[in-house]
């Protein structure tokens, strides 16, 4: 009879209580089994409500078995809605048509002689087939199994009931499955599409819809020139999903019912589709709304669910008494098209592509709606970093712009002590320019009378002209000196001959010496190394020491007024010297060098604190002695190429 | 060695200055004297023909204004023209004070230094004319006997021949020889001149 034989060949039955499982035994029934099944089929009862018989015997046949698509959701809608809107208690018995991946007849006697021995004391009050197999093993045995118990046929398609309109003597709670709109999902969305590989079972059913399919897609397919299918039935489930891992982009897979695959292996629960999903290197299509969310792309699709609950509906409606004709058949269309929003982000499938009205579930949610008290986290830690990193930068900024402006603010006091200085120079510079200038003046009339004459001495002419240029690049140097003198420049250190330093500074005071009556001595090394330093800084160091000492000397009437400057050599550094027969110095020497400190009626009092720092930034030292007769003030700097 | 024509001195210490005013001057037709400092001018002798001084102010050592004061002490009566590169105010006031007769600055333009320069000359003759004059009438003073100088002093108050004649005890005839022998060798013509000369001698009149 069934392969296998004796206790392993029974059909399982398994109980459904609110908890209780119970598992069937093999025939014979022993006595006490059946007694301890009778007792736990009627002592196992719900609270039951007052008046009423008793629990609510339904009895569900699946037609592969508890836990097989498409047919599951639609039993366990089925079953909870029932429970949920039913009156009273309710008894659910499932059974299973395994053996319905067997045709014929002659398996089916098991099935009858253990249902017949279950529901021998009390018929169940509505059998409910799942699916066509299980509608037809029904019809099949009417007349003997239950036969006046209302039927419900639940979750088959249109196309097995022989005759809707007729009375069939069952009442139906199915679907109307539209094959063109199957392929149509695929097209709509994927209109490239050249292949659509099918991943289809081979039990009868399954069988039913691959030639079903079959049928009316290759008639659809004319209208699609270039488009293939290709049926994989005949493949194991290994290898279906190693074929759809090497799909190419213009293919698509159908996932149709994949309860057992070519080598007969079962596939509950979608475990199928699962595994094609995984490996699937094309977007995956397939037919019922439980299978959105397990990895097809999705479109109009079967309401399975919506079938158990309407089931449910009718079954409480013929439990409550409604013979079966009252109850009129249901058959539900596919659903508006609805979309898996990760299955069109995988396959790049944009939304804009979707028929209209379409619905899209499972959208990705973005790093921020999964992870959002995180992403506030990071985003606020970094935010707090990127503060800190900015406020730092902007302090090292103002560093800098601090420094730079001290550096501007003391090159500014230099050049404000430099163009003082000038000022009291300016009558000794108007001087020093008139000279050349009038000399040019007087030579050119000079020439101008001379050619007057009759007959000109033209040599003579031609001497006064060299003697105007002469004087003319005479005035030239003036400007330039004053110029480079005046300059607000940078610190230039560069070896320079002090010396010739000295010599300038004479030139640029000569008209004030002169005017002042001063008289200059110098006593210049003639082998003096050269000193780094900035050449028109150290110019004003020196003016600045030789106008405080005509300052000094000022008092001097009558009597000498003797500057002595001379410059010497030793040991890495040079040294000139400014001495003078002035009024002299204070008891506290280092007092003069202090800023504002003076003792002439118009002077800042800076001119010695600007010079010793002009001295003491190149590395040098400035300072001063008293002399019986007057002062001397001293200033060394390193010879260059010195470390200081 | 001393110039018969008017000459103009030079003074500066600025070789190239120098040399472009002597030039100027010469191309004016004056005759120049350079000098590179007031030292080395003293020691080249008063002049003696009329002259002027044009002086730098501003020179190491002795400086103009210096030199023009130990001109006009030693008495040497030469018009200083100061040349300035300065031309600061007190200065000049000072120099001018001092008996300058032009104070200039540098640059300076010919024209401006040629009418100073032919002023000062001007001058340095009109005085040379009356050192002149002067020394010879001081020459024919020294020629009047005692007597004769005697009666001068009394003939310059002013009073009358009788009256002298009673002052010195001699008579009214002898007062008017004397009168008549000092008028010729004074070289005047009229009383008025004889009290001229008398002044300018620096003759005083006799106190009776």
């Amino acid at each position: 009879m069934t392969s296998g034989g004796g206790r392993g060949g029974f059909p399982c039955l398994r109980r459904v209580r609110d908890s209780a499982l119970i598992y069937a035994v093999q025939l014979p029934v022993h006595p006490i089994k059946v007694l301890a099944l009778l007792l736990l089929l009627t002592g196992g009862a719900t609270v039951a409500v007052p008046g009423a018989e008793g629990p609510r015997q339904v009895l569900l046949i699946h037609s592969f078995g508890r836990d097989f698509a498409p047919f599951d959701e639609v039993a366990g809608q089925f079953r909870t809605e029932l429970a949920r809107r039913g009156s009273g208690a309710m008894e659910f018995t499932e059974a299973s048509l395994e053996l319905a991946r067997f045709d014929g007849a002659e398996r089916d006697a098991p099935l009858l002689d253990f249902l017949t021995a279950v529901f021998k004391h009390r018929p169940p009050d509505l059998v409910v087939p799942v699916g066509a197999p299980a509608l037809q093993f029904c019809t099949r045995h009417r007349t003997g199994l239950f036969p006046g118990v209302p039927m419900l046929a639940l979750g088959v398609d249109k196309r097995r009931t022989n005759d809707p309109g007729a009375d069939q003597g069952f009442a139906v709670v199915g679907v109307e499955l539209d094959l063109v709109e199957l392929l149509k999902n695929v097209l709509d969305v994927l209109p490239q599409t050249r292949e659509i590989h099918m991943a289809i079972g081979t039990s009868p059913l399954e069988r039913f819809w691959e030639s079903e399919l079959k049928k009316e897609w290759e008639a659809e397919a004319a209208r699609h020139p270039g488009l293939r299918f290709h049926s994989m039935s005949s493949l194991s489930l290994e290898e279906m999903t190693a074929r759809a891992g090497k799909l190419q982009s213009a293919a698509v897979l159908f996932a149709g019912v994949l309860n057992r695959d070519a080598r007969g292996v079962p596939l509950m629960m979608e475990s199928g589709l699962e595994s094609l999903r995984s490996a699937s290197s094309v977007p995956v299509f397939g037919f019922s709304e439980q299978q959105l969310g397990m990895g097809i792309v999705g479109g109009r699709l079967t309401p399975m669910r919506q079938v158990g609950i309407k089931g449910a509906e009718a079954a409480a409606r013929l439990l409550a008494g409604e013979p079966v004709k009252a109850v009129k058949p249901v058959f539900l269309p596919m659903s508006a098209p609805v979309y898996d929003g990760r299955e069109l982000k995988r396959w790049g499938i944009a939304e804009s592509r979707l028929p209209p009205g379409s619905i899209v579930l499972h959208r990705v949610p973005t790093l921020w709606q999964t992870h959002r008290t995180m992403v506030l986290t990071v985003a606020g830690v970094i935010a707090v970093q990127w503060l800190l990193i900015t406020l730092l930068l902007a302090a090292r900024r103002r560093a800098r712009e601090l420094d730079a402006s001290l550096n501007e603010q003391r090159r500014e006091l230099a050049h404000l002590s430099r163009a003082t200085t000038l000022s009291t120079l300016s009558g000794s510079l108007a001087h020093e320019l008139n000279q050349p200038l009038g000399i040019i003046l007087s030579n050119a009339q000079a020439a101008e009378a001379l050619l007057e004459l009759p007959s000109p001495d033209l040599a003579e002419i031609r001497s006064i002209l060299a003697d105007i240029v002469k004087a003319d690049h005479r005035a030239g140097e003036v400007i330039k000196r004053l110029r480079a003198f005046l300059k607000r420049g940078e610190l230039n250190r560069q070896p320079q001959s002090v010396n010739e330093i000295v010599e300038d500074v004479l030139l640029l005071a000569k008209g004030d010496l002169v005017s002042r009556n001063v008289e200059v001595e110098t006593s210049l090394a003639p082998d003096l190394p050269p000193a780094s330093c900035d050449r028109v800084q150290l110019q004003q160091v020196l003016l600045n020491l030789i106008m405080n000492a005509c300052d000094a000397m000022n008092g001097n009437q009558p009597g000498p007024r003797m500057i002595r400057i001379s410059t010497s050599h030793d040991a890495g550094r040079v040294s000139i010297s400014v001495r003078d027969t002035g009024c002299g110095l204070p008891e506290d020497v280092e007092s003069i060098f202090k800023p504002f400190v003076t003792s002439k009626q118009h002077g800042l009092g800076l001119g010695l604190a600007i010079s010793r720092s002009i001295v003491e930034a190149h590395g040098g030292r400035l300072w001063a002695e008293r002399l019986k007769n007057g002062a001397v003030f001293q200033c060394e700097l390193p010879v260059a190429g010195v470390q200081s | 060695m001393s110039a018969r024509a008017p000459t103009v001195y030079l003074v500066d210490d600025d070789a190239e200055m120098l040399k472009a005013l002597s030039r100027l001057l010469r191309a004016k037709g004056f005759e120049v004297r350079a000098f590179g400092s007031a030292r080395e001018f003293m020691a080249s002798g008063r002049p003696d023909a009329p002259a002027c001084l044009v002086l730098d102010v501003a020179m190491p050592g002795i400086d103009g204004l210096e030199l023009q004061e130990r001109l006009s002490g030693e008495g040497v009566t030469l018009p200083v023209i100061f040349l300035t590169g300065h031309g600061d105010i007190p200065m000049s006031v000072r120099a001018i004070k001092a008996g300058a007769v032009d104070f200039l600055t540098k640059p300076v333009d010919h024209a401006e230094l040629t009418r100073a320069v032919s002023h000062a000359l001007a001058l340095s003759s009109a005085q040379k004319e009356k050192d002149t004059a002067l020394a010879g009438l001081a020459q024919r003073y020294e020629n009047l006997t005692p007597r004769e100088r005697e009666v001068f002093a009394h003939v310059i108050t002013g009073k009358l021949n009788k009256q002298i004649a009673a002052d010195l005890g001699a008579s009214e005839q002898t007062v008017k020889v004397h009168r008549m022998r000092i008028t010729a060798k004074l070289g005047v013509c009229s009383a008025v001149e004889l009290a001229e000369a008398a002044r300018k001698l620096g003759v005083q009149p006799a106190q009776t």
